[in-house]
């Protein structure tokens, strides 16, 4: 016995004891576990295409510099390559810098977490959200997918909203949200299972009852966890946003407009959409798109957009909207989405919130420059995104 | 007799502390390159 004491016992419980040195041993843990992307800080960075590679960004968002940064979040659009885009063109003309975030897919719920894990930096940040109304119908109109929601929302993130006090009807939602795509995670993180649990427990007393053991033990898991690479969890800060000095900068807009009008023209010539010839070739063929409209009862992605508002109203953000265009002359019932886009202006309206409508559906009105293909931009359009932006923010005097 | 008995000792901690360090680290919440990751949820979802 003694022998087998000596072999066996002793050498197992000696391994735990050094395993359990490890485990809190904060150098040791940042040494093994610390991410690559962590030690780079780039904060410069004009645009990142989500927070999963550029972890280290985390940190700075919505947390100004000497001078105002404005933030723009959009999706699909923002990946483009153009001197236009904003990210590109306000930080070259404007002494205040305007960073970009995001990629196709990053829609209302994505955002709204993004922005819920940043709340305390919310007052008076300047934001610039580019809504598509193509995320409002058919099957984007169910709402974020949770592998995009990954991208955009890192455990840190998700712990930001788990952690803060008091908890109200915005962190319900959020957690509603991550419950209503938990069993697409194969391997969930301990904070989408306490969200999750979260959610399953305000159900009614009794699943309060049958959860809570679970959150107590996970909410213990989770400090242990914060506790190993504290580093790892930035928290949310509340940060003053100095006032944007407007310089005296003079920009010819109606020249911008004119020549870029034309350099869109000269792109499309083989169709008489407005289509830029190569994407004309590749995509179209002569062929015409429909939407699919879905009522608002069902539309998920109407209900985050009108949970996102409500969080920067309540928050007081100075944010503002683009509505981006949609090609009327190749989605053949664009008037379908008539309703769904009013419904957004209305929103935006009630709230106070200034934005700006490229959207239409009148073929009269459309000005076939203003896309590049049947949904994303041409210089032309960025450049009017560009202005709004300047005038809303008054970025010169 | 007995030296043996403590070599043994000796080689069978070492071997217990490295197969535990390579199960923590394996199974850590922290290891984003390991598809084993989320220790904890390994963890909890024994229960």
């Amino acid at each position: 016995m003694k022998k087998i004491a000596l072999l066996y016992f002793l050498p197992f419980l000696i391994a735990l004891t050094v395993v359990y040195y490890f485990s809190q041993n904060r150098s040791l843990n940042t040494f093994l576990f610390q991410e690559e992307s962590m030690i780079k800080s780039d904060r410069h960075k004009p645009f990142i295409e989500n927070f999963r590679d550029n972890s280290y960004y985390e940190g700075f968002f919505l947390k100004p510099d000497s001078v105002e940064t404005i933030f723009i979040l959009g999706s699909s659009e923002l990946t483009e390559t153009s001197v236009a885009l904003p990210y590109n063109f306000i930080s070259k003309n404007f002494t205040t810098p305007l960073r970009g975030v995001g990629h196709a897919g990053n829609q209302c719920f994505s955002i709204y977490t993004q922005l819920l894990a940043n709340e305390k930096k919310l007052k008076d940040a300047r934001i610039v959200i580019i809504l598509s109304p193509g995320w409002f119908e058919s099957k984007s109109s169910r709402g974020t997918t949770s592998p995009l929601f990954l991208e955009f929302n890192s455990d840190n993130f998700l712990n930001r909203i788990l952690t803060a006090e008091p908890q109200n009807d915005f962190h319900q939602y959020a957690y509603k949200g991550v419950s209503h795509f938990y069993n697409e995670f194969s391997s969930p993180s301990l904070e989408i299972k306490l969200m999750n649990f979260h959610h399953q427990a305000s159900k009614s007393f009794i699943h309060y009852t049958l959860y809570a053991p679970l959150i107590c033990f996970d909410n213990y898991l989770l400090q242990q966890k914060r506790k190993l690479i504290p580093q790892y969890y930035t928290a949310d800060e509340v940060v003053e946003h100095p006032v944007i000095a407007s310089e005296q900068v003079h920009i010819d807009w109606d020249s911008l407009y004119q020549t870029s009008k034309e350099e869109a023209t000269k792109k499309a010539t083989n169709n008489s959409l407005g289509i830029a010839d190569d994407y004309y070739t590749q995509y179209i063929h002569g062929n015409t798109g429909r939407m699919d409209p879905v009522s608002p009862a069902f539309n998920q992605e109407l209900k985050d957009f009108n949970m996102l508002i409500d969080l920067l109203h309540k928050k007081q953000a100075n944010a503002s909207f683009i509505i981006s265009p949609l090609n009327p002359l190749y989605y053949k019932n664009l008037k379908h989405l008539d309703p769904t886009v009013t419904m957004l202006e209305d929103k935006l309206k009630q709230n106070h919130f200034p934005y700006l409508n490229l959207f239409t559906t009148d073929i009269g009105q459309y000005e076939k420059p203003i896309l590049h293909d049947v949904m994303h931009m041409s210089d032309y359009g960025w450049y009017k995104v560009n202005r709004f932006i300047a005038d809303t923010y008054k970025l010169s005097k | 007799m007995k030296n043996n008995n403590i070599f043994r000792f000796l080689i069978h901690t070492v071997i217990y502390v490295v197969i535990a360090f390579f199960i923590y680290f394996l199974y850590n919440p922290l290891n984003k390159n390991s598809v084993t990751r989320s220790a904890i949820s390994f963890v909890y979802q024994q229960f």
